[in-house]
């Protein structure tokens, strides 16, 4: 059994003038100390997965069918408050862009305080204290305690993402959901993230889904890839196989409009 | 200390109306006045501004300067916690109303009928009706200004709830609650310490209204809306000194409070 279990997935906006079926009929694993990246264009109803398997959707959106297995327990009937559990404690979110995802007004210190007390953790200053240093400097932030002391808007890009992806640690998850982690970012630091992302997935056995359009990102991060192509998933399989030997058209056309240097001259 | 010289310095507008504010404030609780402000001096009626009685005196011998100052301390007293009593339920009923359901919707529904009441009117019926006493005066200026607090606290929180960070906290496994307390509730509290300043301009004015028609504060207490009336009757044979200075002093309280508030306002990042 897979730590998610993703089967016939349906979600859909429904819109005043017509419904458009966002997700149809997606069905992907992703087992423990896998990495899975979810590749497609813009609308092509990745980021619409991800936010229907964690019940993010938002109206007008809905997810119509389908199950999400997390560890055994379909993530889509669960009741919100076994769901909020999971939340953080199971399943961490990396978001796309980190400065909206850092509240502008509240220190950081305060903000990794609210994630630990989510879950009852938050006893004690000292102890979240502690350990929001210690997760910060896992991450590579190296002035942890000026940056708990600070704001959202006095750290770089890069480093937004990192205290970021430290909040989705926190609480060691064994899966984490990335949706575009680096797309916000600038070229030069998105290696960085990515391979500190691999990083942390690989020290402890936690399974990472990463959603992108960067085929370069799934090629270097991840063992399986899931293409999806107008909501539903037209190719999955390992890296390797489908990037040297891909059988869906859209996956090879997707692979041709790679940019590759030296193709001008 | 630097950092509020500093703010301070970038927004005269505030320091000034905060001063105007502390002022007035200081002098009706402790300075010392010329005259009892409570007692008639039979042999001084109707004096124009001198040395003596710098702003004159009344029918009834009382000096305007005394009262004018001394008033302060029950108009603002009523003013603010009125305006406190506003925002402590208007504050947690805006925030509950931006939750998405036919709760918040007919709660809203309500708000558009009694704010379709003319609102002085809605707080003289309301004293009238509880009983002539200062603290239905403040129930009166709470309920009336309560309205306001939901309505931008509701406009804020549906604005905060669509953002990421939102978004983030429950990926994180916050709940409705704590989303409200922890993000939402911080968020709208710049704009809610506008809005308190404005609400308490406003009260000044409602309560010099109410005393203006003989409810809420009852004379001998000082205040100026009692003050500007019980002058009215002798405006017309040249007495303007005792209604002017008393319609002063409530010109200068509102004005520095729409200071304080505008200064406020350019410092949490909006402008009106």
């Amino acid at each position: 059994m897979s730590l998610l279990e993703v089967r016939d997935l349906r979600a859909q906006f429904d819109l005043h003038t017509e419904t458009v079926e966002a997700v149809r009929s997606v069905s992907f694993d992703v087992a423990a100390g896998d990495s899975v990246g979810i590749v497609g264009e813009t609308g092509s109803g990745k980021s619409v997965t991800v936010r229907s398997i964690l019940g993010l959707l938002r109206a007008p959106g809905r997810v119509t069918g389908g199950t999400a297995r997390f560890n055994g327990d379909d993530l889509i009937g669960m009741k919100p408050k076994a769901l909020r559990r999971l939340r953080g404690t199971e399943i961490g979110l990396i978001p796309q862009n980190p400065f909206g995802s850092l509240n502008p007004i509240l220190t950081i210190e305060k903000q990794f305080r609210n994630v630990l007390g989510a879950h009852g953790q938050a006893a004690s200053r000292e102890t979240v204290h502690g350990r929001a240093v210690a997760v910060l400097e896992s991450v590579g932030i190296s002035q942890a305690e000026r940056v708990l002391a600070g704001h959202a808007h006095q750290l770089s890009g890069g480093m937004a993402q990192r205290v970021a992806i430290a909040m989705a640690f926190i609480l060691e998850p064994r899966l984490i959901v990335a949706d575009e982690p680096t797309t916000a970012l600038d070229v030069t630091v998105q290696k960085q993230i990515l391979d500190l992302l691999a990083d942390l997935i690989a020290a402890d056995q936690r399974s990472l889904l990463i959603v992108t359009h960067d085929l370069g990102v799934v090629a270097n991060y991840c063992e399986k890839v899931v293409v999806m192509y107008k909501g539903e998933v037209v190719e999955t399989g390992l890296v390797r196989d489908v990037f040297v030997n891909p059988s869906a058209d859209y996956t090879r056309s997707l692979l041709d409009s790679v940019p590759k240097p030296g193709e001008r001259w | 200390m630097s950092a509020v010289t500093t703010f301070l310095r970038n927004r005269p507008g505030l320091g000034l109306g905060l001063l105007i504010l502390v002022v007035i404030l200081g002098a009706s609780t402790f300075a010392p006045l010329p005259y009892d402000p409570v007692a008639t001096d039979v042999s001084s009626t109707l004096k124009s501004p001198s040395w003596e009685h710098v702003f004159g005196t009344d029918r009834s011998g009382f000096d305007v300067f005394s009262r004018t100052i001394r008033a302060a301390r029950v108009d603002l007293s009523l003013a603010v916690v009125g305006t406190l009593l506003s925002m402590v339920i208007g504050v947690p009923l805006g925030l509950l109303a931006s939750t998405k359901n036919r709760w918040s919707d007919r709660l809203m529904r309500g708000l558009d009928t009694f704010q379709a009441f003319p609102l002085l009117v809605l707080a003289i019926a309301i004293v009238s009706l509880t009983g002539n006493n200062l603290k239905n005066v403040v129930v009166a200026i709470g309920l009336i200004n309560t309205p306001r607090f939901m309505r931008l606290v509701r406009a804020d929180a549906l604005a905060v709830r669509e953002s990421r960070y939102v978004e983030a906290a429950i990926s994180l496994g916050a709940s409705p609650a704590r989303v409200l307390r922890r993000h939402v509730l911080p968020n709208v509290s710049g704009i809610v310490l506008v809005q308190a300043t404005l609400t308490a301009a406003n009260a000044i004015v409602v309560i010099a209204a109410l005393s203006f028609v003989g409810i809420g504060v009852t004379p001998p207490t000082p205040s100026w809306g009692s003050m500007i009336r019980s002058g009215t009757q002798n405006i017309a044979s040249g007495s303007w000194w005792i209604s002017i200075f008393p319609g002063l002093a409530v010109v200068l309280a509102v004005w520095a409070l729409n200071k304080i508030a505008d200064g406020v306002q350019a410092g949490i990042g909006r402008s009106r």
